[in-house]
């Protein structure tokens, strides 16, 4: 699966990075001082790398844990995102990452010490209210797991952070080192989901619907809080039916009672990485439906927004409490 | 000679170096103006720099503005290189632990005057070996480090990669000595024959990198009709753009087809022209989205 790792300096020796170059004997490895040097510069083809992406191990530095945007949240006031990998394994048309990074290269951070330090100290900066701490804004939480080990070194973390939540947003069926372990009652498993339709066309490498379905009830069954993500909604023929047999297939899976959070947003992009991505991938019918370009976004035209978005959220609200909804307008 | 656009330019540092894969690709050798050998056959252009990074950074250049020179070489029609063409540096080097002959893919070129580096990206699967390639401005002889010495690919990569994208540079060199090759016994017969020996390896990463060119020009290509739609009227660069944007969008929506609807017949300015095609790619769009569109 990685051929070629591309290594910090700093970092090669550090028990996380030793880990995964041991899991990858036979691939090339390759020293570098920044990953910047490889990650980042204009001139670079996210959609020609994305057929054979290299993993870069490397060093966050900087606040590696960030106020989540205004109205992103399943509830809690304080709300913050970190990224302990930036990119996807999977080739989602609509994601954002695609205009965002000019490199598909998967870079994982290994200096996890790092991140728990500023998790700690801003979970301890209210700690009589709840954190929401969200770790899959730049990348799947879980579908690089077997290279990561993600589960195994941050779980231990949020398990002695009482006020500390923690969501781990995939479309992933890697399960084992959840099923293998207690549940924790502060960390969510968020799934995403489209209609299979939109699925099909859109959501590129990302195990079949049916079977994410199965893994999220799996994952309930055993104690796991699990949350619902219908983000980004997306408009395409026949939108109503195949939404409506979706949280169907959905909910006829789940116990409602159980359910943690079910969160939902229309398709709306920041205008540049918007262009960027009907750049590269300019034969897509999705960048060619009806959009409305203002200053900052793009999103669809006012009315159909408003529409699809007040179809999907009624058709949940049959199924579950209002409480439980949070759409996401960000 | 022939007549499809540039994908493929190639850089040697000799002409012995040039010759073997000339040969294989079918490249004619053409006299250009700026007296500087050139090769060039279907979609592949060829020059030879001279040893060092300047020079191999000059020929990048020369390569990349060689309009002139195409329209000298080929007496028609101006058929530049393409912004996202291919670019391949292949020579000869020295590495301590890797056999005579053998053939390399560098995975970093560092400039070992400067301090600066580069990473070719390889989305596919490299032919062969791949290494870090160090240039250098003496013959090494010490081979201390697990690389592999020469001269140009530094002063190549600072050219090709302000022309190109990082995923179409890259630099093949071929092993000529090492602790037990000394570099006195490398003659031009000497070279030819290692290039010779390679040519298959080297001919398929011509092809592989002519391949992803094409893929990429695919994703820049104007959209259909476009050459005629703009000179219908006088658009403003900005128009060009919104332009642009519209036909690609329009042709997202029906492929095959240009994006050229009947209504623009009525439209007397480009403002109106565009209006009118967005409106036309909005109600595209939503009769497209059966069932959502306004009721």
């Amino acid at each position: 699966m990685i051929d070629l790792i591309y290594v910090e300096r700093a970092v090669a020796e550090r028990p996380g990075a030793r880990r995964i170059l041991e899991r990858f004997p036979r691939a090339t490895r390759v020293e570098c001082d920044r990953y910047g040097e490889i990650f980042n510069g204009n001139r670079q083809n996210f959609r020609l790398q994305k057929r054979r992406p290299a993993l870069i191990l490397a060093e966050k530095t900087g606040e590696p844990v960030l106020p989540a945007p205004e109205g992103y949240g399943v509830g809690a006031e304080r709300n913050f995102y970190f990224s302990p990998m930036l990119n996807c394994l999977y080739d989602c048309r609509y994601c954002f990452l695609q205009g965002m990074f000019r490199s598909a290269n998967y870079v994982v951070f290994v200096n996890d010490e790092h991140f728990h330090a500023a998790i700690e100290r801003t979970a301890a900066e209210a700690a009589d209210e709840p954190v929401f701490f969200f770790s899959g804004y730049d990348c799947d939480s879980l579908a690089l797991e077997p290279v990561t080990g993600f589960v195994e070194t941050w779980l231990p973390l949020f398990e002695r952070l009482p006020n500390a939540w923690l969501e781990l947003r995939t479309k992933s069926v890697q399960l084992r080192p959840l099923i293998d372990r207690e549940p924790l009652a502060n960390v969510v498993v968020a799934y995403s989901f489209t209609p299979e339709a939109v699925s099909r066309q859109t959501e590129h490498g990302v195990p079949p619907l049916a079977r994410r379905v199965e893994a999220m009830a799996r994952l309930q069954r055993q104690g796991w809080p699990v949350g619902l993500r219908f983000d980004p909604l997306i408009l395409h023929e026949g939108f109503e039916a195949n939404y409506r047999e979706l949280f169907d297939r959905v909910f006829e899976a789940l116990d409602v009672e159980r359910l943690h959070s079910v969160s939902l947003g229309p398709f709306r992009l920041p205008r540049p990485v918007f262009r960027r991505m009907a750049r590269l991938y300019p034969e897509e019918p999705l960048f060619a439906a009806p959009l409305t370009e203002t200053e900052a976004l793009v999103s669809y035209d006012a009315d159909l927004e408003r529409r699809l978005l007040r179809f999907c959220e009624d058709e949940l609200l049959k199924r579950v409490p209002r409480e439980l909804v949070f759409p996401c307008r960000t | 000679m022939p007549a499809s656009p540039i994908r493929l330019n190639i850089v040697t540092a000799l002409e012995c170096e040039a010759r073997p894969v000339a040969a294989r690709l079918g490249l004619e050798k053409v006299t250009s103006r700026a007296h500087r050998p050139l090769y060039l056959g279907d979609g592949v252009a060829l020059t030879v720099s001279g040893i060092g990074r300047r020079a191999a950074e000059v020929a990048v250049k020369f390569l990349h503005l060689s309009e002139e020179v195409q329209v000298v070489a080929r007496g028609r029609d101006r058929l530049a290189a393409q912004p996202d063409a291919a670019w391949l540096n292949i020579g000869i080097g020295g590495a301590r632990d890797l056999d005579v002959g053998q053939g390399v893919l560098a995975h970093r070129v560092e400039d070992a005057g400067w301090s600066r580096a580069w990473y070719p990206r390889f989305v596919f699967e490299p032919p062969c070996p791949t290494a870090t390639v160090r240039t250098i401005d003496y013959v090494e002889r010490a081979y201390f480090d697990p690389v592999v010495y020469e001269m140009e690919a530094a002063g190549f990569a600072t050219a090709a990669t302000k022309i190109s994208t990082a995923e179409l540079v890259h630099v093949y060199k071929i092993i000529s000595d090492g602790p037990t090759a000394p570099t006195h016994e490398i003659s031009k017969a000497r070279v030819e024959e290692l290039v010779s020996a390679r040519i298959e390896e080297i001919a398929g990463l011509a092809g592989i990198l002519q391949e992803l060119a094409v893929e990429l020009a695919s994703m820049k290509a104007d959209p259909e009709g476009w050459e005629e739609m703009r000179r219908r009227w006088h658009f403003t660069q900005t128009q060009l753009h919104q332009l642009r944007r519209l036909m690609v969008r329009g042709q997202a929506l029906r492929p095959g087809e240009p994006f050229d609807p009947p209504e623009l017949k009525r439209a007397r300015t480009p403002r109106q022209a565009l209006a009118v095609m967005d409106k036309k790619l909005r109600e595209l769009a939503e009769a497209r989205e059966e069932g959502s569109g306004r009721r």
